[in-house]
């Protein structure tokens, strides 16, 4: 069961992806299995591959029954089609669960070498030269190396072998372990320091090395509440671990699933192909300039006499400047437009973090997930899909604006045109923008995917407002209040004063700014008009607002 | 001059509402405040515009006070529900101005009528401008009615057979008897 991971979804069932994750197809209508048995709860959702995982959504409860398999895990994968009642079935092979097994045996085998199983032996490849780990006790089995796939004589890398204590050390507690940085596992990338039991660095996303000895050791221990698997017909029927099996499977339900699996599989491929590449391997040159090149090199001895041979020194002397001269200078250009890109950065972060001033921690989450028309075998399942994304977007969006502190008591109010506008400014550069018709469509499937928070509505019969369900009203409220107070405002006037930090927040230590746009005051101070709370007053220099108090509706 | 009701200063009044139940409240409270406006100061006639014939400095569609004046479309809507109502009615000799009836013409004839009772004017001939202009009628309301609408006043009088119009050569009335 170790296979199955928990994976964090919006709010609207978009899986929230790593950095540098992308996700490559998606299909709906698929159940999940755990060898032969079916896993409760987990019959229908959608399922994403990506580059990293394959990531199961579930329809009904996406926060809390949604599960991913890492691509690292997967062996292979086959495919078995629809016959009669029974639907196709991608089935996943998993490695994890092989190793295990073998784990299982030697630690029977060889009871006396426990102490090994607490340490990481790496060597160095007599061939190539590359550092190779492993957990095994090299004398017994010989190890091959995973750049060569030579299998060395023991005694050639006996001298490089070293032996690090890593994995548990944590529960031991070693002091002097924590001098080995490995144990900390330490990303490779960004020097960040991950737990132990983690995969991927938190911070960018890489691979980290050991990571599969490491989770192999300590994932017995290791359990996430929060996947709750139950199997059907599940024979011990306690609440204990379902068995560990061979292969998982993904039952496409709607959908032949072939395309699916066929995607998976080239996944798969270019993940492992990926996995065993070495950056920067065959380099040739870096921003032009030869990686290997040496200067050239002059010929100096001066074997010729007389003035000839002065002039060809001097020649040479000038030449060897030159070329002294030009290096210099592209170094010195490279060095300059770093330094240039650096104050770039620096100057962008400052200014984001000035706009989010207070609420830094509020940066609005990037969803990595790109919703490309071409991932989905109908518009209808694109239009869900683009559904979902505009919910999270602007849920996120306007939460940040709005900085109410209770959730329930976000306000959200925009016209659809604004919201258009915004919507593929920010989300659809790049991966095809959306027509209005398909963001309107998109915006009526809100209730169908159970996004209950936003709806749809049109004011006075004509501006169609993206709103949560009472912000109507509120707004209404705010503007009647305001000018009350204010009697004579126009809209300009009015909305920057609803739009200023009212003094009662303000006491509260808590600056409250709105930011309602002057579209949806216009279309509300309308509404109060026809409805009679407010009356105008319509000059030249403009249309002013006071309250009804003469005239009763 | 009478000060007229806070109303008069608010700004919205001057704009036609685009709400139908509140523009109707808004031309009732603009009928009610030329007719107040007339009863106080004894504005019997008012030009289209809204300058009181009586004072033509003033125009009650004008507010100097605050800036403010009704546009010419809206007043001709006011006028019409006037005369609707007949609160207003056009005067003949000059297209261009109104009567302002703040109280209705068989009000009028009655208030003329105890008049002729409480001046034993009975059965004796009274001219039309000895009702509007002479010197017993100076504490009725009635005084310096302009004559076209006073004989307007007197002609529901005459319908009931209290009155006969006496009519000089060209047949407009000059004298009135009551019976």
């Amino acid at each position: 069961m170790e296979c199955w991971k928990f994976i964090e979804c919006t709010e609207s069932g978009q899986p929230i992806l790593r950095e540098n994750e992308k996700d490559i197809l998606m299909d709906h209508s698929v159940g999940l299995y755990h060898g032969k048995l079916k896993i409760v709860n987990r019959q229908s959702g959608r399922v994403f591959l990506t580059s990293q995982r394959i990531i199961y959504i579930d329809d009904a409860k996406p926060t809390q029954n949604s599960l991913a398999l890492e691509l690292d895990d997967i062996k292979s994968i086959d495919y078995s089609s629809s016959f009669l009642k029974k639907s196709a079935k991608m089935i996943v092979f998993l490695k994890q669960q092989e190793q295990q097994k073998k784990d299982a045996k030697k630690d029977k085998n060889q009871a006396s070498l426990t102490a090994l199983v607490d340490e990481v032996t790496t060597w160095i490849c007599p061939i190539c030269m590359v550092t190779n780990e492993s957990d095994q006790d090299l004398s017994k089995v010989p190890p091959v190396c995973i750049n060569c796939g030579v299998s060395p004589d023991f005694n050639m890398i006996k001298s490089s072998l070293n032996i690090s204590r890593n994995i548990t050390s944590t529960t031991n507690k070693k002091s002097k372990d924590d001098k080995n940085n490995k144990e900390k596992n330490v990303c490779p990338a960004c020097t960040f320091v991950n737990h132990s039991q983690i995969r991927n660095c938190e911070i960018c996303g890489t691979r980290l090395p050991n990571a599969n000895i490491r989770h192999n050791r300590s994932n017995e221990s290791f359990k996430d509440s929060r996947i709750n698997l139950i199997l059907e017909k599940d024979q011990s029927s306690s609440s204990s671990m379902p068995p560990s099996v061979e292969f998982v499977q993904v039952s496409f339900r709607k959908s032949d699933g072939v395309l699916f699996t066929q995607a998976t599989e080239k996944t798969l491929q270019i993940f492992n192909a990926k996995n065993n590449k070495i950056f920067n391997q065959n380099v040739k040159s870096i921003n032009g300039v030869d990686v290997n090149a040496n200067l050239p090199l002059l010929q100096t001895n001066l074997k010729k006499i007389g003035i000839t041979s002065l002039e060809r020194s001097r020649e040479n002397q000038l030449l060897n400047n030159d070329i002294l001269f030009n290096n210099a200078l592209s170094d010195l250009n490279s060095l300059i437009s770093l330094a240039n890109n650096i104050e770039r950065l620096y100057r962008s972060t400052k200014n984001s973090q000035q706009q989010t001033n207070s609420s830094s921690h509020r940066i609005a989450k990037k969803p990595a997930l790109i919703i490309d028309r071409e991932k989905f075998y109908n518009k209808e399942l694109f239009l869900d899909e683009i559904a979902r994304e505009i919910y999270d977007f602007a849920m996120s969006e306007f939460n940040e604006t709005t900085t109410t502190t209770q959730n329930e008591n976000i306000h959200i109010m925009v016209t659809l045109v604004d919201f258009y506008a915004i919507y593929n400014k920010s989300m659809r550069i790049g991966t095809g923008l959306i027509s209005p018709l398909e963001m309107k469509e998109a915006c009526q499937r809100f209730e169908k995917l159970g996004l209950n928070n936003l709806k749809l509505t049109r004011i006075n019969n004509r501006v169609l407002c993206l709103s949560t369900k009472d912000s109507f009203n509120f707004v209404k409220s705010q503007i009647l209040s305001t000018i009350d107070q204010n009697p004579g405002s126009d809209l300009l006037n009015l909305t920057n004063l609803i739009n200023t930090p009212s003094t009662k927040t303000a006491n509260n230590n808590k600056m409250e700014t709105n930011n309602w746009t002057i579209g949806v005051i216009m279309e509300i101070l309308q509404n109060c008009v026809d409805e009679g709370d407010l009356l105008i007053d319509e000059q030249i220099s403009g249309i002013y607002y006071y309250m009804n108090t003469y005239w009763k509706v | 001059m009478q000060p007229l009701p806070p109303i008069y200063s608010f700004p919205p009044l001057y704009t036609r509402q685009p709400n139908s139940i509140i523009r109707n409240q808004q031309l009732n409270a603009w009928i009610d405040l030329i007719l107040q406006y007339a009863r106080e100061n004894k504005c019997w006639t008012m030009a289209k515009t809204g300058t009181s014939t009586a004072d033509p400095k003033f125009n009650i569609f004008h507010n100097e006070s605050i800036q403010r004046s009704v546009s010419p479309m809206f007043i001709d809507e006011i006028w019409a529900l006037m005369i609707k109502q007949s609160k207003a009615i056009v005067n003949n000799d000059n297209n261009n101005n109104y009567f302002i009836l703040w109280q209705n013409i068989d009000s009028w004839a009655s208030l003329i009528l105890q008049w002729f009772e409480d001046s034993n004017k009975l059965n004796q001939v009274v001219t039309i401008y000895e009702l509007s202009q002479g010197d017993e009628t100076i504490n009725w309301e009635f005084h310096q009615m302009p004559e076209p609408l006073l004989i307007l006043a007197l002609k529901p009088l005459c319908k009931r057979n209290r009155a006969t119009m006496l009519k000089d050569e060209d047949g407009a009335p000059i004298a009135i008897k009551v019976i």
